[in-house]
């Protein structure tokens, strides 16, 4: 009898953590729609845009940086976009992470775009997921892939750090971005957002369009196939479920 | 006799147990990934759709300010067709009936309302219908965050449309913190990343940023984003 009841509590648990999981944020980051939040309960600062961050993975030392970061200073001036390469340009892991963190904090901003970041917005944060600062590092390492930085690699061995443990990035668009049902007009609007606090941040015209182009290129990844011409939405929720059954999108 | 009064209570607190446990059991198991899609039948699972609440959107919203808050007080703190920090949910849906504009609560605290023709809001025609109005709520029921998106604009449209609102903020803000592009249609239909103009203002209590960009699939969208930052 006593096993049975215990059974019955350990099925009920299992299914109501199904069902938390079920839609929720990504389990890992790898664009900045992932990304969850700057610091969910200050951790390591990370999106404050002040203060360096502690993540830092294994290939890479993170840095908060302002939020404007290596790529340009507060005032706007812009570094010289014809020396150096895109990497040394976007000053390098910290001046990347600085924009990321700068681009997380405008996506929160947004009333649509922040239901997808349940957890990162949680307090306290479940345990089990990737903290902000995980998130923004491991985005930052696959843009710092991405442009060919010395060291650079995505995922990076041995995960990212901060003070919540290690996470391991989820190499693959693809499964991170599935549960969520993103829609076309939800992607486009984050790229809206993050071109502008990059264009405000003064990055370079060309550096821009090889970051535009390489976040665009992900769409076809990004965004549910169903609601590829969808326009704009919150986090369906729990329709997650439903819609993803009818295209085999999410993973029950 | 105490002894024979007292199996009738046990045996209604055995079967009320034994229903409790049965009925655990079946919403566990409802929630297991094989039988996810008879809950959706059913009506998916009535705690998922509270997964984001105001609190949850005020913490993203407070994070989001630790970078972006700036450093004075807002001369004013213009937001379309609404109040920041005044306007309910109630406010909203009431306005909505009045004025033939579908909206909807997609989540607690946020309502979505599409295809707003702008004297809904109180603005001139030109600034062209809004394909989406985010309202975002705090927890005290008060609007906090507001945003337009209007797509699939032509150059003209969309030049059209920014100048009316980015002239509309200056003119009671001043000067914006930080403006790159011109919003013009030439700019504006060259691609994505050579096509974006922004302009933003940061206060302590008030955040606002306009922004236009020509998109791959999509065309040309400008988006106005009003933010309360005075908590």
């Amino acid at each position: 009898m006593k096993m049975w009841i215990l059974g019955v509590t350990a099925l009920t648990s299992l299914g109501i953590a199904a069902c938390s999981s079920n839609s929720s944020s990504p389990p890992a980051g790898n664009s900045a729609s992932d990304s969850g939040s700057g610091s969910s309960s200050g951790a390591s600062g990370s999106s404050s845009g002040g203060s360096g961050s502690s993540s830092g993975g294994s290939s890479s030392s993170s840095g908060g940086s302002s939020s404007s970061g290596g790529v340009t200073d507060a005032s706007g001036e812009a570094s010289a976009c014809s020396e150096g390469t895109i990497y040394t340009r976007l000053g390098g892991h910290a001046g990347i992470r600085g924009a990321v963190n700068a681009i997380v904090a405008a996506e929160l901003a947004d009333p649509d775009i922040v239901t997808y970041f349940f957890f990162q917005t949680t307090t306290p944060m479940p345990a089990e997921h990737p903290t902000a600062d995980q998130i923004e590092e491991c985005f930052t390492d696959l843009v710092g892939a991405a442009v060919g930085g010395p060291g650079e690699s995505y995922p990076p061995d041995g995960g990212v750090s901060d003070e919540a443990g290690t996470f391991q990035c989820n190499p693959s668009m693809q499964s991170i971005h599935a549960p969520l049902l993103i829609s076309g007009g939800t992607f486009d609007k984050f790229i809206t957002i993050a071109g502008g606090v990059l264009t405000t941040a003064g990055v370079c015209p060309d550096d821009i369009t090889t970051l535009a182009g390489a976040l665009v290129s992900t769409k076809t990844e990004v965004v549910t196939p169903s609601l590829f011409d969808a326009g704009y939405q919150a986090f369906p929720g729990d329709a997650a479920a439903t819609i993803g059954a009818s295209d085999g999108a999410v993973e029950q | 006799m105490a002894r024979s009064s007292s199996k009738p209570i046990v045996k209604r607190l055995a079967i009320a147990a034994g229903a409790m446990v049965f009925t655990t059991a079946g919403i566990g198991a409802l929630h297991m990934p094989f039988a996810r899609s008879l809950l959706m039948r059913l009506g998916g699972c009535p705690m998922a759709g509270a997964r984001v609440t105001p609190k949850e959107m005020d913490n993203g919203r407070r994070m989001a300010l630790e970078v972006e808050r700036g450093k004075t007080a807002a001369p004013a703190r213009p937001a379309v067709g609404f109040v920041l920090d005044r306007t309910s949910p109630a406010d909203v849906h009431a306005w909505a009936a009045r004025e033939h504009v579908s909206c909807d609560d997609r989540h607690p605290g946020l309502v979505v309302c599409t295809d707003v023709k702008p004297g809904a809001v109180g603005l001139p025609d030109t600034e062209g219908t809004i394909d989406e109005l985010a309202l975002g709520f705090n927890q005290h029921g008060a609007l906090a965050n507001e945003t337009t998106t209007r797509g699939h604009l032509t150059p003209q449209g969309a030049e059209q449309a920014a100048h009316v609102i980015v002239d509309s903020l200056s003119a009671r803000l001043g000067p914006a913190d930080k403006s790159v592009g011109s919003f013009g249609a030439e700019q504006l239909r060259g691609p994505t990343a050579a096509s974006i103009s922004t302009v933003s203002y940061r206060y302590t209590d008030y955040v606002a940023e306009v922004s236009a960009i020509n998109l791959p699939h999509s065309g040309l969208s400008v988006r106005e984003h009003y933010m309360s930052a005075s908590d």
